[in-house]
This record gives C-alpha cells, sequence and structure tokens, in this order.
C-alpha cells in the first residue's frame, strides 16, 4: 500500500488532479466529473467519520470505484498511486547511492563517465555538490541526509525538472558521456534535433547499433510530430550525409513532405497501406505527387500498376489528358463511388449514397465515351465497368439490406460491409446474411481449390465421382489408359486463434477476411485479448456469426491464446495476429517452443508490416510465420499449409 | 400540492406505501455495520457502507459487481432501508423495459373514456419511489437495454421524472430516493455496461469472503439446532473454495455454503439426530451443489477428495 498514513483533504486536493492527468496519459478516460466526483466522495467520507483524514487503503479505494469501469483500468490505478507514492522512496534511494559514491572525495567532473557521471547530475539537481576550484565535492553529509530522507512527491517531480534541465543544455559531446547510465535513454526525448542527430552520427560511426536504433526512433518520432517546415530538405541532407537515412526515416520524411518522394526512390506501394483515417491529407498529397512525378505515360503506366485501384480516390483527377486521361478519370470516379458506398454502409447516411450514386453515373457516363481498346496500367474500360457493376450492387444490396450476387471484389470489403449490414439488421434478416456469407466464402474457397480437387486416379480405383471431359482428354490426347476421377481432398480440422486486441483494429478487416477462409475446418475458435474466449466444436455458421459481430478491444495476450491448446486435441493451430504482446505474461516465443515440442503445427499469419525481430523470434522457437497481404493469396496457398 | 388534491401521490400512497414500510434510519456507518449483522444477518465490510453512503451523500448510483451468491442483492435492500428509513423496491431488469414499465402509464380502457389523464395513468416502481422518498435497488442490470439504461442515468443525475402526456415533473422531496444496481460481469448470456454509463456510476466490487468471515456468517445465518461442530465447517469452507478456483460452470456463492449448513441441519433434524454428522453433511451436498449435469462428475471428485478421510 501506500507510503502516506493518512490523507487530508489539502493532499487530497492537491493529488487528485496530478493522479488524473497521470491516468488519461496512461489511456484511462477520466473526465472532469470524476474527478470532481472523487473529491465530493472524500469530503463525504470526513463527514460520515467525522474526522479531518482518511487512510490510504480508503482513498484508493475512493478512486477505483468512481474512476475503473473495469479490473484493467483497476490495476492501472492501483499501479499510478504506487508510482506516484512509492516512487518517492525510490528516488532518495537513488539519490542516497549516489551519495554513497561520491562521499568524502573530490570529484574531477571531466574524468567521469557512464553510471558515475549520471550520478554526478543526479547529485547536482538536488543541489547536494558544491564547487571548489576545478573540482566539486558533496555537501555537509548532515545536510544531505536531511535533504534525502525529505524528498518529498513535488520535491521529487522539482528534482526530476532540474535534472533534465541540467541535461538538456549539455552538448551532445557531454551527452554521449552518459551512454551507459540510466540517464541516457530516459532523457533522449527531451534533447532536440540538431542535438539528436549528432549523437546519431558519434553512434554511426562507432557502430553502437542499440542505442542508435533508439536515438533513430526518437528522431523519426520527432520527425512525424513536428510541424517545421522547409526545412525538411535540409534535414534529408543531414541525415543521409551520416548514413543513417533508412526506409523508415525516409517513409516519415515522405509523408511530411511528399515532394521529396523524388528523392526517396521509394516506391508508391509502400505508401498503399497508410490508414486512410489518420494520414487522409498526407496519402492524399503523396499520391498526387507521385502522380505529378510520373509525367509520361510510361511513369504512369507504371505508377497505375502499382497503385490499389480503391486507393484512386484520393487523386482528384488525372494527370493527362485525351483518352487514357478520361479512362483515368473514370476509374478514379468508380473508386469514388465505392469509397461513398463503404462511408454509406458505415454511417447509414443517405447523402453518402446518393453521391455514389452520382460518382458511378460519371464515370459510366466517361466510359460510354471510349473504345474498348484503350487501356493505362492496371485500368481498362472492361475492368472498370464491371468494378462499377459491383458498386451498383454493393448499393442495393445495402437498401435491401442483404449481400448477394457480388463475387467479385475485395474479400476484406466484402467482409467489412456484411458486418456494417449485420449489424443494422434485424434477426430474421440477420440469418439471411450468415447463410449468404456462407455461400460466398464456400464459393471463394472452392474457386480457389481450397476444399475439392480433382485428382487423376487410374481405373481400377474408384474413389470418387467420374469426371467425363478430363476422361476423354486424357484417353484421346494424352494416349493414356486411365479414367480420372474428382476426388475430394479433405484438410484435417484445426484450431484458430483471432486476436482481438485494440492494437489489431488497424487489422481488422484484413484479420476478419483472413479467419474467414477457414470456416469450413475450425472446430475450435479462440478470440483473445487480454482474456480468452475459446469455443470448442464450433459450427460454420456460429464462426461466421462470431466473425460478423467481433469487436476489437484490450491489450494483446498471445501466452494466454496459445495456453488454450494446451490439450493436445489439435495438431494445427493457426493464430492470426501482429504478434505485439502488450501484457505481462510469459513471452509467447517461448510457449509456442513448448507447443511445436508436443508435436504441434503453428502457423502465425501476420500483416504484412509487423516487426521483424519478432517474426524471427518465433521462427527460431519452431513455430511457422507467414506475411499475408491479401487474403485471396492466402486461400490458394492454403492447401500446402494444411496438410 | 397537497396530498389531498394529487391524484398520483394518492395512487402512490394507497397502493406502494404498503411495501414502503417504514423502520429505522441510520446514516452512521459503524451503527448501520451493527444492525445489518444483527438484524439482519448480513456481515457487510464497512468501508463498503461508507462508500454506498458517501456515494448517497452526492446522490449518486452505486453499482455492485461481483460473482452470484456474495449477497450484493441483500445488502443493497438492507443499506437502502437502512439509508431512507423505509424498505426500499426492488427492480429486477429485463430486455423490454422502457418508461412505460418503470415509470407508468394509462389504463388503457379509461385513457378511451376520459383521455390521457391523471386519473388514467398508473405509476409505477421508480415513480413510486421517487414520490415516496424511499431506495430502488435494479436488480441485474446487464439485462436491461441500452435505452433504459440511459433513461435511469437521466433520472437519477436530475433527481427528476418527466411525463409528458400530463405535463408534469415530479421532483425528488429528500434524499431518501437512491438507485444501488447490481451486475455479474461474469454472466455471459447479458449484455455489456456502456463506458458512458460505468463512468457515472460509483462502481464497488464484491467478492466471495474470506475464510473466516464466510465461517461467521454461517454461524449467524444458520439454525441453533442441531448443532454443527467448528471441524464440519472448516470442511464445507475447504470444498466451496476448492469448487470456486475449479472450471465449473456455476460456482457456488455464500449463498450456497449457508444453504448447504442448513439443510445438513434439517436432514439431522428429520433423522432426530441433535448433532449434525458428516453423513448429513455428504447428502446434502451433491443436490445443493451441482446445477449443471456437466459439473456433477468434477463436484463428486472434489467432495470426495475432501471428505475421504472421513
Amino acid at each position: 500500500m501506500m507510503s502516506f498514513q493518512n490523507i487530508d483533504l489539502e493532499i487530497a486536493e492537491k493529488y487528485v488532479p496530478i493522479i488524473v492527468n497521470n491516468l488519461r496519459n496512461k489511456g484511462v478516460k477520466v473526465g472532469v466529473r470524476e474527478s470532481i466526483l472523487v473529491l465530493k466522495i472524500f469530503e463525504s467520507y470526513l463527514l460520515l467519520d467525522n474526522k479531518k483524514s482518511i487512510s490510504s487503503d480508503q482513498f484508493e479505494k475512493i478512486l477505483i470505484s468512481v474512476i475503473a469501469k473495469n479490473d484493467y483500468e483497476e490495476e492501472i490505478i492501483k499501479k499510478a498511486l504506487q508510482e506516484l507514492f512509492f516512487g518517492k522512496e525510490d528516488y532518495s534511494n537513488e539519490i542516497y547511492l549516489a551519495s554513497e559514491r561520491f562521499k568524502n572525495k573530490l570529484i574531477d567532473k571531466n574524468k567521469l563517465s557512464g553510471q558515475q557521471l549520471g550520478d554526478f547530475y543526479k547529485l547536482m539537481a538536488i543541489g547536494g555538490l558544491v564547487k571548489r576550484g576545478k573540482y566539486y565535492r558533496t555537501i555537509d553529509k548532515e545536510k544531505l541526509d536531511q535533504i534525502i530522507n525529505n524528498i518529498s512527491l513535488d520535491q521529487k517531480t522539482l528534482f526530476k525538472e532540474k535534472l533534465n534541465s541540467i541535461l538538456k543544455k549539455l552538448s551532445p559531446e557531454e551527452y554521449i558521456k552518459l551512454l551507459n547510465s540510466d540517464l541516457f535513454y530516459d532523457n533522449l526525448n527531451s534533447l532536440n534535433l540538431d542535438k539528436l542527430i549528432k549523437i546519431a552520427e558519434f553512434l554511426s560511426k562507432k557502430h553502437y547499433n542499440k542505442p542508435l536504433n533508439k536515438v533513430k526512433e526518437i528522431i523519426k518520432e520527432k520527425i512525424s510530430n513536428n510541424n517545421l517546415k522547409g526545412e525538411n530538405e535540409k534535414l534529408w541532407k543531414t541525415l543521409s550525409s551520416i548514413g543513417i537515412l533508412d526506409k523508415d526515416l525516409q517513409k516519415a520524411l515522405v509523408i511530411r513532405e511528399p515532394s521529396l518522394s523524388k528523392k526517396s526512390k521509394l516506391d508508391i506501394s509502400e505508401f498503399n497501406n497508410l490508414n486512410d483515417n489518420d494520414f487522409y491529407n498526407e496519402k492524399q498529397r503523396i499520391l498526387l505527387n507521385y502522380a505529378k512525378l510520373s509525367d509520361n505515360e510510361n511513369l504512369l503506366n507504371d505508377f497505375l500498376n502499382k497503385i490499389e485501384l480503391k486507393n484512386l480516390w484520393l487523386l482528384n483527377k488525372s494527370p493527362i489528358g485525351g483518352e487514357k486521361g478520361k479512362l483515368i478519370n473514370a476509374a478514379i470516379y468508380s473508386s469514388k463511388a465505392l469509397k461513398e458506398a463503404i462511408e454509406y454502409a458505415e454511417s447509414g447516411y443517405e447523402g453518402r449514397k446518393d453521391m455514389s450514386n452520382y460518382y458511378l453515373q460519371k464515370s459510366n457516363e466517361l466510359l460510354q465515351e471510349l473504345d474498348n481498346k484503350v487501356s493505362i496500367g492496371k485500368i481498362n474500360k472492361i475492368e472498370t465497368k464491371f468494378f462499377n457493376n459491383n458498386v451498383l450492387k454493393i448499393l442495393e444490396s445495402l437498401e435491401k439490406g442483404e449481400i448477394q450476387g457480388i463475387k467479385d471484389i475485395d474479400l476484406a470489403i466484402y467482409v467489412d460491409l456484411l458486418r456494417s449490414i449485420y449489424h443494422r439488421s434485424d434477426d430474421i434478416k440477420r440469418r439471411k446474411i450468415i447463410i449468404s456469407a456462407n455461400k460466398f466464402l464456400t464459393h471463394l474457397i472452392y474457386m480457389n481449390g481450397f476444399k475439392p480437387i480433382p485428382i487423376k486416379k487410374k481405373y481400377s480405383v474408384r474413389p470418387g465421382r467420374l469426371m467425363v471431359k478430363e476422361s476423354v482428354i486424357n484417353i484421346i490426347r494424352n494416349k493414356e489408359d486411365f479414367l480420372v476421377y474428382k476426388r475430394n481432398v479433405r484438410t484435417k480440422q484445426i484450431g484458430l486463434a483471432l486476436d482481438i486486441s485494440s492494437s489489431m483494429y488497424k487489422y481488422s478487416s484484413w484479420a476478419l477476411s483472413v479467419a474467414s477462409i477457414f470456416i469450413h475446418n475450425i472446430s475450435r475458435l479462440v478470440l483473445f485479448s487480454t482474456k480468452a474466449i475459446s469455443y470448442d466444436k464450433i459450427r460454420k455458421n456460429d464462426v461466421i456469426k462470431i466473425l460478423l459481430t467481433v469487436d476489437f478491444n484490450g491489450y494483446t495476450d498471445i501466452t494466454r491464446a496459445l495456453e488454450q491448446f494446451n490439450d493436445k486435441k489439435f495438431n494445427k493451430i493457426v493464430i492470426i495476429t501482429d504478434l505485439k504482446q502488450t501484457v505481462r505474461n510469459e513471452d509467447p516465443s517461448i510457449k509456442a517452443n513448448e507447443l511445436v515440442r508436443k508435436g504441434i503445427k503453428l502457423l502465425f499469419l501476420v500483416p504484412s508490416d509487423v516487426d521483424k525481430e519478432l517474426i524471427n523470434k518465433i521462427r527460431n522457437n519452431g513455430g511457422c510465420v507467414k506475411l499475408v497481404n491479401n487474403p485471396e493469396q492466402l486461400a490458394k496457398e492454403l492447401i500446402k499449409l494444411l496438410r | 400540492m397537497s396530498l389531498d388534491n394529487d391524484v398520483i401521490e394518492k395512487k402512490v400512497y394507497e397502493t406502494y406505501a404498503q411495501i414502503a414500510t417504514e423502520s429505522i434510519m441510520i446514516r452512521n456507518v459503524k451503527e448501520a455495520a451493527n444492525i445489518l449483522e444483527k438484524n439482519y444477518k448480513l456481515i457487510v465490510n464497512e468501508n463498503i457502507i461508507r462508500l454506498v453512503y458517501a456515494s448517497f451523500l452526492n446522490g449518486r448510483p452505486v453499482l455492485f459487481e461481483g460473482p452470484p451468491g456474495t449477497g450484493k442483492t441483500e445488502i443493497g435492500e438492507a443499506l437502502l432501508e437502512l439509508w431512507s428509513g423505509k424498505k426500499g423496491f426492488l427492480l429486477p431488469c429485463s430486455e423490454n423495459y422502457d418508461e412505460y414499465k418503470v415509470i407508468g402509464d394509462f389504463h388503457p380502457l379509461m385513457a378511451m373514456k376520459i383521455g390521457f389523464t391523471e386519473e388514467s395513468f398508473v405509476p409505477r416502481v421508480l415513480l413510486a419511489a421517487m414520490i415516496l422518498d424511499v431506495g430502488v435497488l435494479v436488480d441485474e442490470i446487464r439485462r436491461s437495454s441500452d435505452e433504459f439504461q440511459n433513461l435511469l442515468l437521466d433520472i437519477i443525475d436530475k433527481r427528476r421524472i418527466v411525463v409528458p402526456e400530463l405535463k408534469r415533473v415530479f421532483k425528488s422531496k429528500g434524499s431518501g430516493f437512491q438507485v444501488i444496481l447490481t451486475s455479474n460481469p461474469e454472466d455471459v448470456a447479458q449484455n455489456e455496461l456502456s463506458d458512458a454509463f460505468l463512468r457515472r456510476v460509483i462502481r464497488i466490487k464484491f467478492d466471495y469472503p474470506d475464510m473466516e468471515t464466510e465461517k461467521k456468517i454461517i454461524r449467524i445465518r444458520s439454525f441453533d439446532r442441531p448443532s454443527i461442530s467448528e471441524e464440519l465447517i472448516n470442511l464445507i469452507l475447504k470444498t466451496i473454495n476448492k469448487l470456486r478456483k475449479s472450471d465449473i460452470l456455476h460456482k457456488p456463492g455464500t449463498d450456497e455454503s449457508v444453504s448447504w449448513v442448513k439443510l445438513a441441519q434439517s436432514i439431522a433434524k428429520l433423522e432426530n439426530e441433535d448433532v449434525v454428522k458428516v453423513r448429513h453433511v455428504k447428502e446434502a451436498a451433491t443436490s445443493l451443489l451441482s446445477k449443471r449435469q456437466e459439473d456433477e462428475e468434477l463436484i463428486a471428485s472434489v467432495i470426495s477428495d475432501v471428505f475421504s478421510e472421513y
């Protein structure tokens, strides 16, 4: 528990805002209403017991009861309180250790480095050092002890601030001396970009990779948060001259200054996956810039080959004129129509539907004027028409509230649409939706050769239905002497674990569409975030229902998900996740290794931008990791993976 | 408006005052804890009472969360009664609750005859509680719809009920009208509470009591005769605690441990025994503890495990 014995109104009034602020930083939603209520309840406690203060336990209880909405927030509050009140003791310990190091010694600052230097600055911040000529020494022992014993909460923050301001003023050379102390990483954030670049330069020269990566990370963060205009080119030059301008930094810089895309030689496909909502403006600017750069037809052809059609809506109009320009414009309108249709599905706002119809009409008008042969990049007239038809079908199904007949759209978009229609329908319609989803997915999986595939067999064996056409071809054209039968190849039942934590939110449609490919084979479905829910002997329609209704929130606990398969009932487990474990539990790779040793095959399906280190860790422990760009591609390879 | 000429208040007093019988009002925490133990046979931590009272002082609803059988409903009712000095109302939630079912609706025949007037209006629990100034315990709030939860929050927040058909606003007259909500977050078949809702209530978590407290509860809630030995109670609690940590679907609450002892006592009494014996306890166990067929095997194994030496 906390170190304060009793808390009176004065302390409470002082600390409630600090605690609330602290909690907000940790992601707990606390409004002004709650902080006022905490104080009011506090006062009522005093009134009820006729006392002037309450115990720290009671204070903790009030905070938890008023603010925490669930057990996790309760834990966060407990931890925050401990940090706030316990942190004081830790800090005085730190200072005490520092003072022990320098007791009764003359200190030459220039000879110090690493942790010694860190301790020196810590003592300096609390005013524990005096200067004697060239040297420093600690102040009177009694005075120093007094300071250490009386470090209170606000003094702690004050000291930390002082320390921070001392470190901020250091030159890069001086700061690098701190390399092996705890202060080096703690205060990197407060340094300005110039100093950070200099430090990075030094580290890269010496090949200190670990601290260099950290510094790079902070530089990247600063670049993406910072709004300095016009300095980007300069920054580009400096970073590339010291050789730390890697792909990530380049990407961060291009997002800020699209005109740098020419220098970067980054592929437009790098930016296809940028989140539409967070980077709306940036994405548009980058695409426009790339489009601008593609000033001749060849480049434009290349550009249109690499950009996804559904992203075309970000462009306003074609950069070139003529017939091909018209075609591009038509495709842009089609893409906009799809975007509006999806928005309509999500929001149910009729205006969106009208907009979608309007774009469709525009696109079709343009297409009518064109010849069939015109094409550029991936775009041609027939495909665009087809695309428009699909958008029209989407709009119709949204109106009727049931999806039927849309077969050639992205699986991810399809799943998204189903989810939003499902959400807005009544029970009878929901049943229909599940049936149509089932049909569609079965069709898709069948088309990609996953479930039943024909295999050539000799006449004497009759494993399945006779395939007349293939047999005739086989006998007459191939001059072989056996008939061809169709045989159903069955894959085994698998266990599937789907990550539904909040970090997966941005991959939600990806994850759900990938999971939906497995519907025929899932017999245990585990949904995991902070908790893991396991559904056993589950049927196809139930899987679909779960996929249509599941919400993404909570932390990620992959280890717990793997624990659900301890009973060895399945020898193949598919895990769909982003591999980012965000709770303190055993490392998932260790658990994975344990399962692999038991003879269980683990297949991790991850989105393509996952950290390579995490992937290697799992691979080294015997798990198979597959980067999946789109579910359709996965469906084609599935039979190999599951056999 | 006095009681004589207000039709609705008159109706409320005629029907609901029979339920809201007067008792003593206690707003001192220590005293309340004593009375709860003596009169209600409930052992409640003073901290819980203090937090509930403090919330009531600020007019905030309290949410009791915890597994079944931990006394949420009973403690809630008792606290509401002690706070307002009158017996409170219980409102067991269901999915289709709306304002007509909790505030009041119109008698269809009378409304056809004389229109939507105060004469044809039939007040319901929530309005009655506000007029009578007594507390309401909303049981299993997770079973209700979002709309109902929002309606409830609005009423509690502003402490008034608007009946637009009558063009009337009923305001609470004292501090007796308070709301305690109960919910069991582990129950799968229920709705989730929204963040907005949780932010407006004071959340108090209930858990199974520790051994000593549970022993005390069993002692005050079971019969005096036939007597049951300390050793047997220990065995019962050991079994119950083991089951709570196991994988069974229906985990036994304090409620079950008390009923177990009482059932064993009744069996002993039927056999004209003066002291409860092991066989009585065993006989009572299986029928009382297993609520689902899937659990039977596990429960039987735990019982035979604990009682192996007897």
